[in-house]
């Protein structure tokens, strides 16, 4: 047993809003319970005051676990920050590209000689993960129908105001995003939908959950799917999803990183046989999404977290890309980030490599 | 049918077992009605009603049975698959009747490197696709044929002409892998990696001999899983029904001499597998569970999604004909079959027919 039975950890977690087991595991407790056994203590990062909140991209405290898109994740690595990588989770497809109803506009061919929308946030404290998803899809949409980006004018989205969760602490993510502002998009997203019905573009990418939602209104359309191809790797967008820890509590109480772990799984495997019941907890931590999206995804994707050599293929090309997009500065060894003694653990692999406490 | 009358009447049931019929069957490794017939016992019900005795044909000694399951050659075989070996016997070496179809196949799948950079068939102008060879001259090369098939399909959706991308052979001894066994769940059992990732194409693709393979569904799941490859084509996501035709639809078979002799053993088969087809058509994740055992697939949940649009129950409609007849036509043209015939007069609906009468108002469990 540890020396320190007599004392708790204090942890804290964060959530992106994206299709992770890490939202079921808070919802139906079992993070909580699973930390208690182990004697560590559980807060949400947003339930302190504001001012900490950047640690959600930056993951610089020495006590947290980060869930959710793969971009802060890697680039946080890139900066030097000390994780470690212990879980990831492959549930999006590419998404869509999408113009307006009447255009006249119908494949990302028609585009030559256009405008697509390229959002840019105006702050510089943490990396532009929503421009690299955007650039990512955009570039690979335009490959795909045979257009150079050259062909096209890519023009920037710039957003000035805050583009990210603010306000009073809350206690939980579906807590925080169900506040209205969030429910409305008015953080991030709507500089781009607003810049497309405005004219200021003629195309703008974005993630099918929101897709659906924007199309719905009946004055957009999506004219390309990244989703409709087999290629796998076309479907890198912020994903596989990251669930990464700082190095210093997976050193000094690796018990409680295997903690989280077990809560994980155990809603992963709960989700394939509650669908229904996982597909409302996930749409109170997917604001915009559309309900169709919700429940076909956690049927058609494996949220159980995994390090398959699958996905940390998928890790390395996302790194590539930010590399060569200039995204990232400092290059790093993928497989050297993801340490895979903690999930094997969880799962309760035969080989124990982790010390007995 | 009074064959079939006389010998399912009690009497004539227990009649002295020296006039048992003995039958032997082979099944591929396949998604067929047959292969859950089988697991279930049905087939030797069925079979026992008529005094008749089923043997596995991969039971024989010293694997007897294996060329066998390809050429058709014993005169008292069903043998229930992979369409490409039945088309070729009624061709070219021993007289069969077609007796059921299963539209259970898949298109198939191009396999490229996860970091080729290549995501479209059409981005492979120019480049090589790997092959599979048989050297093995005893029986007909089907996992060529259909992967040549798939090949081409896959280039003409992508507007590319044969001739603009270069086909490597990857020649294989092509020997058998399994030890005689007394049903084909324990046969395909045996080897425990399930040849899921093998094969000299996938070798030579690792290796960059190639920068693309043919691949069915089940094996690019593990291939998918290693991160090293990607599937770039899938050629079930066409509207097209034709770009399906890959060993399929499965053929059920059966000796012309044996069928005209023994009529009632022949609807005794067809009602274990229409039997079977209804029981899968209602009970598809318990069907998984039973193809598992049955095929290479990666897992239960993965064939369950795979057939739940399926129809189990074996017909002889006339779009499975003209697939069948597609399928002829590209095995002739391509020098795998030699003769041609008219697979409409190769079916025979008649034992079908009455095997569904005989089912009128049976349970279907």
């Amino acid at each position: 047993m540890s020396r320190k039975t007599t004392k708790s950890t204090e942890v804290i977690y964060t959530i992106c809003p994206v299709l992770v087991a890490s939202h079921v595991a808070v919802a139906k407790g079992w993070l909580k319970t699973e930390l208690a056994k182990v004697k560590a203590d559980l807060k949400y990062l947003r339930s302190l005051p504001q001012e900490e909140w950047l640690t959600h991209f930056t993951h610089a405290r020495s006590n947290q676990f980060r869930d959710g898109g793969n971009i802060p994740s890697i680039w946080a690595r890139s900066e030097g920050r000390k994780t470690r990588l212990i879980g990831l989770t492959f549930s999006t497809d590419g998404g869509q590209i999408l113009a307006r109803v009447g255009s006249g506009i119908n494949r990302v061919s028609d585009l030559k000689g256009k405008r697509i929308g390229l959002f840019q946030r105006a702050a510089t404290d943490r990396v532009d993960f929503h421009r690299a998803v955007v650039e990512h899809g955009i570039l690979a949409a335009l490959e795909l129908n045979g257009v150079k980006p050259r062909e096209v004018k890519l023009v920037d989205l710039r957003l000035e105001g805050p583009d990210h969760p603010t306000g009073a602490p809350v206690n939980s993510p579906a807590e925080l995003w169900n506040r209205p502002a969030e429910r409305n998009l008015a953080s991030l997203y709507t500089r781009e939908i607003g810049a497309l019905l405005a004219g200021e573009v003629e195309a703008i990418y974005s993630n099918r959950g929101r897709s659906l939602t924007y199309q719905a209104q009946g004055n957009v359309k999506a004219i390309e799917d990244l989703g409709r191809y087999p290629d796998w790797t076309l479907q890198i967008a912020n994903s596989p999803f990251t669930l990464a820890v700082s190095e210093e509590l997976a050193s000094e109480h690796p018990e409680v990183v295997v903690a989280y772990l077990k809560a994980a799984i155990k809603a992963g495997r709960w989700i394939k046989d509650h669908p229904l019941e996982a597909a409302g907890i996930f749409s109170k931590v997917l604001p915009g999404w559309d309900a169709g999206v919700v429940a076909e995804s956690v049927t058609r994707f494996d949220l159980v977290p995994s390090l398959s050599p699958q996905n940390l293929a998928g890790i390395n090309i996302e790194k590539e890309f930010l590399l060569k997009h200039g995204y990232i500065k400092n290059d790093f060894d993928v497989n050297d980030w993801a340490d895979p003694r903690f999930i094997e653990e969880a799962l309760g692999g035969k080989s124990r490599v982790l010390p007995a406490w | 049918m009074s064959a079939l009358l006389e010998t399912t009447n009690a009497p004539a049931r227990v009649a002295a077992r020296a006039s048992l019929t003995e039958v032997y069957y082979t099944i591929c490794p396949v998604l067929n009605a047959a292969n859950v017939a089988v697991e279930l016992g049905w087939l030797d019900e069925e079979f026992k009603k008529v005094g008749a005795r089923a043997i596995y044909l991969r039971s024989l000694k010293d694997n007897a049975g294996w060329i066998p399951h390809y050429t058709h050659s014993l005169p008292n075989l069903f043998r229930d698959g992979g369409s490409i070996p039945t088309i070729q016997a009624k061709a070219d070496l021993t007289d069969t009747k077609l007796i059921g179809l299963t539209a259970t196949q898949s298109g198939g799948q191009i396999v490229v490197r996860t970091d080729s950079g290549f995501h479209r068939v059409a981005d492979l102008k120019g480049k090589r696709f790997g092959l599979f060879k048989s050297l093995n001259k005893e029986k007909i090369d089907f996992a060529r044929a259909s992967a040549e098939y798939g090949i081409i399909q896959a280039l003409a959706v992508s507007g590319l002409k044969r001739s603009e991308v270069e086909i490597v052979d990857l020649e294989e001894a092509d020997e058998p892998v399994f030890q005689p066994a007394s049903k084909p769940s324990e046969l395909w059992s045996q080897n425990a990696s399930r040849r899921l990732l093998g094969g000299k194409d996938v070798e030579a693709l690792k290796e960059r001999r190639v920068e693309a393979i043919y691949s069915h569904a089940a094996r690019s799941v593990s291939l998918v899983a290693s991160g090293e490859f990607k599937v770039i084509e899938d050629l079930n996501r066409y509207p097209d029904w034709t770009l399906r035709v890959a060993n399929g639809p499965l053929t059920a078979a059966v000796n012309t001499e044996f069928a005209e002799k023994h009529p009632e053993v022949v609807v005794a088969y067809l009602r274990a597998a229409i039997r079977a087809g209804h029981w899968i058509n209602a009970h598809r994740e318990a069907a998984a569970e039973i193809f598992q055992r049955v095929t290479f697939s990666p897992n239960p949940k993965w064939i369950a999604r795979t057939i739940a649009e399926f129809d189990f129950v074996p017909n002889l409609s006339a779009q499975n004909l003209v697939a069948t007849e597609i399928e002829k036509n590209f095995l002739i043209d391509h020098g795998y079959v030699k003769n041609d015939f008219d697979v409409r007069k190769w079916a025979d609906a008649s034992f079908l027919e009455t095997a569904h009468k005989d089912l009128v108002g049976v349970s279907r469990t």
